[in-house]
């Protein structure tokens, strides 16, 4: 069953055309990755996709409801959540606060509660702070115990790229959206990561994986769509859009974006 | 086809030994090393490596528990009223009005909690609102609506109905401003909330004479710059059980029970409250999302935080707040006068906040303590010479720490004042004659022992005051043992510049002062006193 369908979803940005007629599907429980090279508007596809900028035209149905027109906030509680390419970490509160902090769509307990800390807001509250811990304790020991109460500023950048996968965790999301989760990181430190995301697919949240390194997809991908320009170039499985001519060709052709970082 | 990955840059984290952007400096244990995980381990090392007297206090201080430490501040703010408004305690501290201190202590209480509400608004939520102050006067001039003769024949609201009226209506102000502003920016909200503030300090002085349509004769809304006076008086529950109070008090203490006792602890069970409130609404995923949003609005947005909702929130919790000081501190000065609540008042809340430390609730509380106290001290030459010569020393120490150089540096001065002093009055007999106007106080009289006074010194003293700045700048400048000797300098010209000029010109020295510790302390904790140190751009 389709969780999100994309249908013909358009956006510039000035004259630039980023976006163009792009549709897809995205099924329950799969690891949908949608590579291209820098510049292709895999990026904006997720800032369409949560809100963050409207569509020109086209829509988005989330769980077979619209989505187009919400805040993004929203959409989140709706079970949407992603993460930042360009880490968007909130870099002066603790280390668990900052997954706790994602736990705002899913809880309730309003300023009665707060002030008077009823029993509810008690139980609400060690409920906040179990599933921060449950969403840390996913990276093994990097993130946990004594790190809890440290500023995040203070992590390493492999350790931020985990943060922001743990927080958008903490939302409760159905569908996790990750901008090149293994941006920076070195061949160790990626494959762990593509490893945790093929566990995540596990435990049930549905994937779309943005990269623009195709490499990094290749061994857990359910399906793969490949972006030029804004527009879909290819669709299939790994294999079949690796070796597709005109990936290629986008691939090839602007050489030195497939070798630089994004 | 095949990318490599060694392309990629290194991770930083295998090699977060050597962080040259922090590793020199001799105090790097205290400044953040960012992005490092093992600066993070040890955490706990850190704390305990302390050292060093300040090192030391603030170790001892965090083995009490929390309770103790809350208890212990509370029972001195308790205290020091019964106190301080003894006979003995007055006739020592050389007051002759003997509510003094207590007033004093209660516009500190009141301002603690105008700084909490700033706090809420800037601190947490990261919304810089430079109208603050008018909801602080809106608030008193609703106060004065709902409970003086000032309309009609005398509206006289009893307090515990119209103070809440009054906050409600203050939030819902806050509330809607804010729906105004919430579009808005950084700076252009600032400028845009000070309009509010400029606006309302306007109309408080101008709305003397408005027409309405339906009225014949036009309206005095606010008594302009003389605001309005005999506002009610907020009783102790009944006047029957505050006299009751008042007998008990006299009683067992043996002073009056005055008015302004009253509203002391008024003002305190409300800091009291305010703090607890506002420390719950912190610790709670309001309060998360209050910082998230200072954080980063657009991810805090992303994350399922309704950042609009929050920022609306926060406006009004900050109204509020300022409303509740607000009305009590009209009903406790009986008046509303426009004066109180114009951009003079702003920036010292500001820099009660800013000095004590943005988003430490302790932080905000001492500073406001520090601004309220010094300008009073620095009133009465002789404490404020006391806070001058013990400040001094106080800075000297946490500088220098209690060591072998520092004595060396003050008994060096000392002995090089005197040496001087000596030879002047033997090879310039009729130099050292002038007679300081400072009073017979016994450190005016101990610094004048071993300074030399001209008999001419205005002159001399106004330019001690740019040689003593001069010497400080190359105390700090200069980085081999030459700075002692620019220290001692620098002691010995501002001890003469205080004796001389700045000890009996008070009005000129609490600016300087004031100005003077905000300027020091941003240089040395931009944080503030109590606040964490912020990292912005990585
Ligand atoms: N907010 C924006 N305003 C203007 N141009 C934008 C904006 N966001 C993205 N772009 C442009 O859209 C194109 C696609 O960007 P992006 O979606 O970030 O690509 P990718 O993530 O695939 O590298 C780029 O040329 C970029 O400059
Ligand atoms: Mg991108």
């Amino acid at each position: 069953m389709a969780i999100l369908n994309v249908d013909r979803l358009s956006k510039h940005f000035g004259g630039l055309l980023v976006v163009n007629d792009l549709s897809f599907e995205l099924n329950e429980g799969e690891i949908l990755s949608i590579i291209g090279p820098n510049g292709a508007g895999k990026t904006t596809v997720l800032n369409l996709l949560t809100g963050i900028n409207p569509p020109d035209s086209g829509d988005i149905h989330f769980q077979g409801q619209s989505i187009v027109g919400l805040q993004p906030h929203q959409i989140t509680k709706l079970g949407m959540a992603r993460t930042f390419q360009t880490l968007r970490l909130f870099l002066n509160m603790s280390i668990i606060e900052n997954v706790m902090s994602a736990a705002y769509p899913h809880t309730k307990k309003g300023l009665f509660d707060i002030i008077f800390r009823t029993s509810g807001w008690r139980k609400e509250e060690a409920q906040i702070r179990a599933l921060a811990q449950e969403s840390l304790s996913f990276f093994g020991e990097r993130l946990v115990g004594y790190r809890f109460d440290q500023p995040a500023y203070s992590l390493s950048y492999a350790n931020r790229r985990r943060l922001e996968i743990a927080r958008a965790m903490a939302t409760k999301p159905k569908l996790l959206l990750l901008d090149e989760p293994a941006a920076g990181m070195n061949p160790k430190e990626t494959l762990e990561i593509t490893e945790l995301i093929g566990q995540l697919r596990d435990k049930g949240y549905t994937i779309l994986f943005i990269e623009h390194d195709m490499n990094v997809v290749s061994g857990i991908s359910d399906r793969v769509i490949a972006l030029d320009y804004g527009q879909k170039i290819a669709e299939g499985s790994y294999q079949e859009v690796v070796e597709n001519e005109r990936v290629i060709e986008a691939y090839l052709g602007r050489k030195q974006s497939v070798w630089t970082k994004a | 086809m095949s990318v490599e990955k060694n392309t990629q840059p290194t991770n930083p984290e295998s090699e977060s030994s050597g962080d040259p952007r922090t590793g020199a400096s001799p105090r790097a244990g205290d400044s953040p090393r960012i992005g490092v995980d093992e600066w993070v381990a040890q955490a706990d090392e850190r704390k305990q490596a302390r050292s060093g007297f300040w090192g030391t206090i603030a170790n001892r201080w965090e083995t009490i528990p929390v309770f103790w430490r809350i208890g212990f501040v509370a029972f001195i703010l308790i205290l020091a009223p019964i106190v301080t408004n003894t006979t003995p305690v007055l006739s020592l501290l050389d007051i002759s009005n003997n509510d003094f201190m207590v007033r004093v202590g209660a516009t500190f209480l009141a301002f603690s909690i105008l700084a909490i509400g700033l706090n809420v608004v800037v601190g947490y939520a990261g919304l810089l609102d430079l109208g603050y102050v008018a909801f602080f006067g809106l608030a008193s001039y609703g106060y004065a609506y709902l409970s003086s003769d000032f309309i009609g024949a005398g509206v006289h609201v009893p307090y515990f109905i119209s103070i809440p009226v009054v906050v409600a209506f203050t939030a819902l102000v806050g509330y809607l401003l804010g729906s105004l502003a919430i579009r808005l920016y950084g700076d252009y909200l600032a400028i845009v909330t000070l309009g509010f503030g400029l606006l309302f300090f306007q109309l408080a002085q101008t709305l003397t004479r408005v027409r309405f349509f339906w009225l014949e004769r036009p309206v005095d809304l606010t008594r302009g710059p003389n605001g309005i006076n005999n506002l009610d008086a907020i009783p102790l529950i009944t006047s029957r059980i505050e006299e009751s109070i008042a007998y008990g008090y006299i009683y067992l203490f043996g002073s009056t029970f005055t008015p302004t006792i009253k509203y002391y602890f008024l003002f305190l069970i409300m800091l009291g409250l305010v703090v607890l409130v506002v420390h719950h609404m912190n610790q709670s995923r309001l309060g998360r999302g209050w910082r998230a949003m200072r954080e980063d609005d657009l991810a805090a947005e992303v994350m399922g935080i309704p950042v609009r909702h929050l920022k609306l929130m926060a406006f009004a919790t900050g109204a509020g707040i300022a409303a509740l000081a607000g009305a009590t501190f009209a009903a406790w000065q009986g008046n509303v006068v426009p004066i109180r609540y114009n951009v003079l008042a702003l920036i010292n809340l500001y820099a009660m906040v800013v000095l004590g430390g943005l988003g430490s609730l302790p932080g905000v509380i001492i500073g406001a303590f520090i601004y309220t106290l010094l300008p009073e001290i620095l009133r009465n030459v002789v404490y404020a010479t006391t806070l001058f010569y013990v400040g001094g020393l106080i800075g000297l120490v946490a500088w220098l720490e209690p060591s072998k150089r520092l004595v060396m540096v003050l008994g060096g001065t000392f002995l090089a004042g005197l040496l001087l002093k000596f030879l002047v009055n033997l090879l310039w007999p009729g130099f050292d004659t002038g007679v300081a106007p400072t009073e017979g106080f016994f450190l005016n009289q101990w610094a004048q022992s071993w300074l030399i006074i001209p008999a001419n010194f205005t002159t001399a003293g106004n330019l001690a005051i740019g040689a003593g700045i001069a010497a400080l700048l190359a105390t700090v400048s200069i980085k081999n043992w030459w700075r002692y000797v620019f220290l001692g300098l620098t002691i010995y010209l501002f001890g003469f510049a205080w004796e001389t000029r700045l000890a009996v010109e008070p009005s000129v020295t609490r600016i300087l002062v004031v100005g003077a510790s905000l300027v020091v302390l941003m240089i040395t904790r931009p944080q503030g006193l109590l606040g964490k140190l912020r990292v912005e751009i990585l």
